[in-house]
């Protein structure tokens, strides 16, 4: 279990708040999705979660162990997928991956096998310099995966793919939550997160400012509420209705009663949706 | 415990081997293998097309207008160069006007019977040419005159004299820590700001390897690229004549190469680009270079040179290339370890606290 308290950093030492007071929980094996737009605090909080950062205030604790006290050894065991490729060009893509598992003392993946799980066994031999953009986001991907990492930091790991790719990706990210690791998933993409997160935060001016399950979170800020299609005098009407208003709640059972709803669907707010009312700030 | 300490040095040696095979596949690819076999090329055409000794004709023209010209009578009698006389004023002009950087000396009687010199000359000389110049017509007087020559003094040789060295060979100590003094020092630098503008140096950050795998797996391909081309150049200096003493030579440019490439990568770490590095580099790059000057001129030697990283390398260099049967000097083996101590541990620190945090 990662347990994170109060944790604040203050880059130049003014008292100017990178990140404020933030607290946390993270289950083993749950996805933690971490929202909010550039510059909110979220890279700041990885790095301190890395390690990279030095830890001012707050405290961070793997399995109850303080990361102040965890050596180079903790990253034996985790898995670091970063927003902005970085590879060695003028290596292969299958030499970065060679290259990056002699450093771990463990087991490590096939990198080969890692390739072909990320679709690209057949560049394998090609300089990643001459990769496309998606093609160093997938291969950076496998690299935080070759080590078999129990803890998995991943940062915009859909950034710059195209659907179906995306699709794959978040494919693996699930598998390797099914496979028990702990994944810290960094993202503005609300659909991600809400599909593949058990519980996200929202960061905002360095500060979570909501946290909870997806569904609890849409809950408690979303309203409630129906869309339907009904066939009036033979045209279609578009409704929006709020069933726990009682004006509504009648009005629904009516257009029941009626037989003229043609399609009925649940209205939630989206994350992004209840972002912009908690912050008034859009995550792009 | 022992199959503890086992286990620790096969996954030291197998994350080391890993970066090492990177490292050197960069330094292939990155073309910094052709550059020191370019640079070793060109030094070794120099060992080889360079003379063992620059022949020069004389640099004074003398013109004997006194009677019976005793000084050319007492010049042919003691065997001296006859190309220094010209036989008229027309041919000494026309010598100096074709030399450029010959002295004219003219020599006539005075009023009172004795010699007066008119010197010649395009540009002002230095006292020190002077006297020299002074004394020698002195002698050459006191031969035409018969008296005899100045009071000399003993010379006792406390060792026996070295032997000359041929001056195409005189300049390989300062070829061989060229390429670690300079090249280690830049090219070490150009790897560093490749892997931070690649971002590579952040993955790193996030893998259980360490500072010391990591300084250590550079310092090695840069100390095998200068082995490499001390090799070449040592193999062209024995060709062309010399006697050195590989087993030393070799092991001092290894550790020239290791104390500079180390120094190189921790003054690095504290600059985020080449552009930052440029001048602050370039300065010790040139501190680097002044003891090569020493070495061509060995009255240049003051007491701070002794500070200077390249200097004990390029002295011992010197010792066991030109002396096979050279047992280190004390006064220049433990400044060297010392540098190379004081610099592994400045990479190593510079690593730690530069590379490997973010933002630092």
């Amino acid at each position: 279990m990662i347990r994170v308290r109060d944790l604040k950093h203050d880059y130049e030492g003014k008292g100017s708040y990178a990140v404020d007071g933030v607290s946390f929980d993270i289950e083993d094996g749950a996805i933690f999705g971490f929202l909010g737009p550039s510059g909110a605090g979220k890279s700041t909080v990885q790095g301190l979660m890395t390690g990279l950062l030095g830890l001012q205030k707050g405290s961070i604790d793997y399995d109850g162990l303080s990361i102040a006290r965890l050596g180079r050894s903790f990253f034996e065991n985790v898995g670091v997928s970063f927003e902005h490729p970085n590879l060695y060009a003028k290596l292969s893509g299958l030499e970065n991956l060679r290259y990056f598992a002699g450093l771990f003392s463990g087991p490590t993946e096939d990198p080969m096998a890692l390739l072909e799980q990320v679709g690209l066994r057949d560049a394998a031999k090609r300089r990643a310099g001459a990769y496309s953009k998606g093609m160093k986001q997938r291969l950076v991907f496998a690299r935080a995966l070759i080590n078999k990492p129990k803890i998995l930091f991943l940062d915009e790991p859909t950034s710059g793919l195209d659907p179906s790719t995306a699709e794959l990706i978040k494919g693996l990210i699930l598998q390797k939550k099914a496979e028990g690791c702990t994944i810290f998933l960094t993202t503005h993409n609300m659909r991600d997160a809400d599909r593949l997160s058990d519980t996200v935060a929202f960061l905002n001016a360095g500060k979570i400012v909501a946290m909870g399950s997806p569904r609890e979170l849409k809950l408690q800020y979303g309203a409630k509420s129906v869309k339907l299609e009904r066939r009036v005098n033979g045209s279609v009407k578009e409704e929006t209705l709020f069933p726990e208003r009682p004006e509504d709640a009648a009005r629904i059972k009516a257009y029941l009663d009626e037989g003229c709803i043609e399609t009925l669907h649940s209205q939630e707010a989206t994350l992004e949706e209840i972002f912009i009312r908690l912050t008034g700030r859009t995550l792009a | 415990m022992i199959g503890r300490v086992a286990f620790s040095a096969k996954l030291s040696f197998r994350r080391f081997s890993s970066m090492f095979a990177r490292d050197a596949l960069l330094a292939w690819r990155n073309g910094q293998l052709a550059v020191t076999l370019a640079i070793m090329g060109i030094m070794i055409l120099l060992v080889v097309l360079l003379p063992a000794q620059i022949r020069t004709k004389p640099n004074e023209i003398i013109l004997d207008l006194m009677e019976g010209k005793p000084l050319y009578r007492a010049a042919l009698a003691s065997g001296a160069n006859m190309e220094a006389f010209a036989a008229d004023d027309q041919e000494l002009a026309k010598r100096l006007a074709g030399s450029g950087t010959a002295i004219g000396i003219v020599a006539r009687e005075n009023d009172i019977g004795g010699a007066a010199f008119e010197l010649r000359a395009g540009a002002d000389m230095p006292d020190s040419a002077l006297a020299l110049l002074e004394a020698s017509l002195d002698e050459l007087l006191r031969i035409a005159d018969g008296r005899p020559s100045a009071e000399r003094f003993p010379v006792e040789s406390l060792e026996p004299a070295p032997r000359p060295i041929a001056l195409n060979l005189k300049g390989i100590p300062v070829f061989l820590i060229f390429e670690a003094g300079i090249l280690g020092f830049l090219l070490v630098a150009v790897f560093i700001f490749q892997e931070k503008q690649e971002g590579t140096i952040r993955a790193y950050r996030a893998s259980p390897a360490g500072a010391l795998a990591y300084a250590g797996s550079k310092t090695l391909v840069f100390v095998l690229l200068s082995v490499l081309y001390g090799a070449g150049v040592i193999a062209a200096g024995t060709v062309m004549g010399a006697r050195p003493n590989l087993a030393g030579t070799l092991l001092t440019l290894a550790g020239a190469s290791a104390a500079i490439t180390l120094g190189g990568l921790g003054f690095a770490c504290y600059f985020s680009n080449l552009s930052g590095w440029f001048f602050p580099g370039l300065g010790l790059l040139l501190l680097n270079i002044l003891p090569f000057f020493s070495y061509a001129n060995p009255a240049f030697s003051p007491w701070w040179m002794n500070l200077i990283p390249s200097y004990p390398y390029l002295r011992l260099t010197e010792s066991y290339f030109f002396n096979p049967a050279a047992t280190p000097s004390p006064t220049l083996l433990w400044p060297a370890l010392a540098w190379l101590a004081a610099l592994a541990a400045f990479a190593l620190v510079s690593v730690k606290a530069k590379l490997l945090k973010e933002g630092a």
